[in-house]
């Protein structure tokens, strides 16, 4: 079995549905291969068990090794993290990419060379911006927030308004039948193990469920996330320095308890968000299942004893800071999965604690009887992340990294990024909608200079 | 049921019993929960769950000293008196693995409190 094609995307998350896409659309032969199942958002109740053990690389259980692990997620089913996210959408802050454009030599990325990407998916996704939906929960940080005199404000969501609850756009309902629409082949359940040059083309040696068997392509875009990525660079013999620059936006979680019901079933996740003006951290609201709420609660016997009781009057929120430490994705031999570290830097650690009690006292303020919160430090802190970035970071400055300004793979002619690995840094807000311009911006680009591209 | 899936079940019935959730829906048997912890074990990326495999078999030898027994074999009560020496080791190692077991058990758990389980 082989298969032949003019551009190979590999990775259907945000951003190798994009450049599927934009490039299917634009009459390139283009096929999308996505390591996990095409299973649509119906296939289970979000944030369950299920949808674990479904669409969850590893089935949500992975870490990044360090002083004080990092427990992150990625997707892993056709649609990549969209299909399990909450459907967040923000653009890059100017001034981040500011930074960027300045620090790593980076063309093309201010923000006025954004706005028209970013312009073009809001349209395309129906971006919602005001929902009249408030979650109780959001509500209590809301009430929290104006209680300490602070700005709460719902963060836009790719969601279609109903007369039930919210329906999320993943890419499984958005870019990826459009591509399919417009001729791409969807390749799902096929890992790429490596990719080999081969004359002024690529060879992309893949499985499924079988033996390996090889997708030529002239072009490559690879889009399989800021850990997945660089691993298959690395596992191909590719941009040695892949994977050395790995940031995250770390995050300590509370359980609040109310007086009364502030969660219940198929409630989803409030979109309420508080950022301070110092920006040392935000808060926002977390999944609050059954069994989410237990998972905060380890640490307080009592609390997890009566919660079968109690868990409708609590709702579980998070601090997370910008980021500042500094994490790698490396391979060790003989294991096909890569091994990801993670060093909390002082100033994340602080950030999480102060932020913690922060988030407590507003929590306070607008009514909770109790909060719980997880240790924030040492070896027994309970973090996690769900914002990878950076590991591949995009720009001119041949010393810092692995991608031109424009997703080139250096010294790998026909080979391109299209995800958030090409960040210089953390985005310090929801990346999804800047790894979609991003890559639209790529896509493009690469329309744009021709097949000698 | 192999060595490993045994130690796991061991594991995962001395912390769910000390949960002091004996009513339904979150009352014995834990079978369900030992299955999936046994398997989200399997599914970890291959570094650290081979790591995590091969603590098992540590934790499961380092009752043998002191009891006379691997860990799987013994009562309840001697195995929650393992269980809380490993949660409060002064090797994070050993507190990291009792963490992630109990985090697999409790969500399994608790997920038998949502609508349709």
């Amino acid at each position: 079995m082989s298969e032949r094609a003019s551009v190979a995307v590999v990775g259907s998350g945000p951003g190798g549905a994009v450049a599927a896409c934009v490039l299917a659309e634009a009459g390139r032969d283009v096929i999308l291969v996505e390591e996990g199942p095409g299973l649509g958002q119906q296939s289970c109740r979000p944030f369950s068990i299920e949808e674990m053990t479904q669409k969850y690389r590893h089935g949500g259980v992975t870490a990044a090794l360090g002083p004080c692990p990092v427990a992150y997620v990625e997707g892993c089913a056709v649609g990549g993290g969209s299909e399990v996210n909450s459907a967040l959408y923000h653009r890059a802050p100017a001034a981040r990419l500011e930074e960027w454009a300045r620090r790593f030599a980076v063309e093309g990325l201010g923000e006025k060379d954004l706005a028209p990407h970013f312009e073009a998916l809001e349209a395309e996704l129906s971006v919602l911006r005001d929902s009249t939906e408030v979650h109780p929960a959001g509500r209590k940080l809301a009430a929290g927030a104006a209680s300490l005199g602070l700005e709460c404000r719902q963060a836009p969501r790719m969601a279609r308004p109903g007369p039930g609850p919210l329906h999320r756009l993943a890419m499984s309902d958005t870019y990826i039948p459009r591509a399919l629409k417009a001729g791409c082949r969807l390749l799902d359940q096929t890992r790429v193990e490596r990719l080999q040059r081969r004359g002024r083309g690529w060879v992309l040696k893949a499985r499924t469920l079988g033996p390996l068997f090889e997708i030529e392509a002239d072009q490559v875009f690879l889009a399989c996330g800021a850990i997945q990525t660089p691993a298959l660079l690395r596992r191909s013999g590719l941009a040695p320095r892949a994977g050395a620059t790995l940031a995250i936006h770390p995050m300590a979680k509370l359980v609040a308890q109310f007086p009364e019901e502030v969660n219940g079933p198929d409630l989803g996740v409030a979109a309420q968000q508080v950022k301070p003006p110092h920006g040392r951290w935000s808060f926002g609201c977390s999944i609050s299942s059954p069994q989410n709420l237990a998972l905060n609660l380890l640490d307080y016997p009592e609390p997890l004893s009566r919660l079968a009781r109690d868990w409708r009057r609590m709702a579980s929120f998070y601090v997370m800071v910008p980021g500042s430490g500094r994490g790698e994705v490396g391979l060790l031999p003989g294991c096909p999965d890569p091994l990801v570290r993670y060093a909390l830097s002082p100033e994340e650690l602080r950030g999480l604690d102060d932020g913690l009690q922060e988030l407590a006292r507003l929590l306070q303020a607008a009514g909770a009887e109790r909060v719980f919160a997880a240790p924030a430090a040492g070896p027994d802190a309970r973090l996690t992340t769900l914002h990878l970035m950076a590991s591949c970071p995009m720009g001119e400055h041949g010393g810092l990294c692995a991608a031109d300004s424009f997703g080139r793979v250096r010294g790998s002619e026909g080979l391109r990024l299209a995800d958030a690995s090409l960040f210089c840094g953390p985005l310090g807000v929801n990346p999804q909608g800047t790894v979609m311009a991003l890559s639209r911006r790529n896509a493009l680009a690469f329309l744009k200079g021709g097949p000698e591209e | 049921m192999n060595w490993s899936s045994r130690i796991v079940g061991a594991l995962v019935e001395s912390v769910c019993a000390g949960l002091a959730a004996g009513q339904p829906p979150l009352a014995a048997p834990f079978d369900d929960v030992a299955r999936f912890v046994d398997e989200a074990v399997g599914r970890m990326p291959s570094p650290q769950g081979l790591g995590v495999r091969l603590l098992a078999i540590a934790f499961d030898l380092s009752a043998f000293p002191s009891c006379g027994e691997l860990f799987h074999r013994l009562d309840p009560e001697a195995r929650a008196a393992r269980l809380s020496a490993w949660r409060q080791s002064r090797l994070a190692v050993c507190r990291q693995f009792v963490r992630l077991h109990e985090s697999l058990a409790v969500f399994r758990l608790y997920a038998r409190l949502e609508p349709g389980e």
